[in-house]
């Protein structure tokens, strides 16, 4: 799950906090939480934060099977663009969206 | 003052003579705060690290105390990221400069800072000069970004739940 760091963060990017053991129950405000922020909004961002991170898990594996870019070059110098693009569909199709 | 002339050909029995300064230097006592959870700030003021602090009594006034810090952080930024010891509220093993941190931190811009935790550590020999209950604790800042305590920023490197364990230890060195 995302870190309830993370999520007050992104509710309120100057927010100035510490969460220990991540524990919603354990939240110091340095800056006395001037915006109010709940514990079912920073929750609720949560949730948001990690069905995004879950949704884009193609592009993590896409990128971590792609070719170098110095071996993608390669494979256009030899094989031509028509060759780069079978060689790039081929991570694609096996990480569809 | 006595003076007793030993045969040591013969043996030796009897009991040395006590005085105040046979125990000089050794250990009085030890004592140790670990810190087995993990923590995280955005404070970019001082604040205390949770769990990192200990308290020792020392036996005399003249004792000094021994403090050994370590700690696992991770930081997601190339920013500033210092952690200070105390004696109660005072700042201890400093650099004669402005910026007085005792552990300067900053990580470095190669994009691995998030799956990489860095073991911090000081040692300081401090002279309290009391007898009455003496806290030493730990504070930290971030400049930028998250500070992570015990854990990587992106768990995806280590691994998940692959944590690690921060430790303040005090010992009591008799004068």
């Amino acid at each position: 799950m995302t870190d309830i760091i993370h999520a007050i963060k992104s509710l309120k990017s100057d927010a100035q906090v510490t969460v220990d053991n991540d524990d919603i129950n354990k939240i110091t405000w340095h800056d006395g939480n001037p915006t109010n922020i709940t514990n079912k909004q920073i929750t609720d961002k949560q949730t948001e934060l990690q069905t995004n991170y879950n949704n884009k898990k193609y592009q993590r594996d896409r990128k971590a099977e792609y070719p170098s870019i110095v071996d993608q070059l390669d494979d256009i110098y030899h094989n031509g663009i028509d060759g780069w693009k079978t060689t790039i569909k081929a991570t694609k199709d096996k990480f569809p969206k | 003052m006595s003076l007793v002339k030993l045969n040591i050909a013969r043996g030796v029995t009897g009991t040395l003579p006590t005085s105040n300064y046979v125990d000089s230097g050794k250990i009085g006592q030890v004592l140790q705060t670990a810190k087995t959870d993990t923590t995280s700030t955005t404070s970019s003021s001082f604040a205390d690290i949770s769990g990192m602090s200990v308290a020792i009594t020392p036996s005399a006034t003249s004792s000094k105390i021994l403090i050994e810090v370590q700690t696992w952080i991770c930081g997601g930024s190339s920013a500033n990221q210092p952690i200070n010891l105390l004696r109660g509220s005072t700042v201890i093993g400093v650099a004669d400069t402005s910026a007085d941190y005792t552990m300067p931190f900053r990580q470095a811009s190669d994009g691995q800072n998030q799956y990489r935790m860095f073991n911090l550590t000081t040692t300081f020999l401090d002279s309290p000069s009391s007898s009455s209950a003496t806290t030493y604790k730990l504070q930290w800042k971030t400049n930028s970004g998250t500070l992570y305590l015990n854990r990587t920023v992106d768990e995806g490197g280590l691994g998940s739940g692959v944590n690690a364990c921060s430790t303040i230890t005090v010992s009591e060195v008799l004068a």
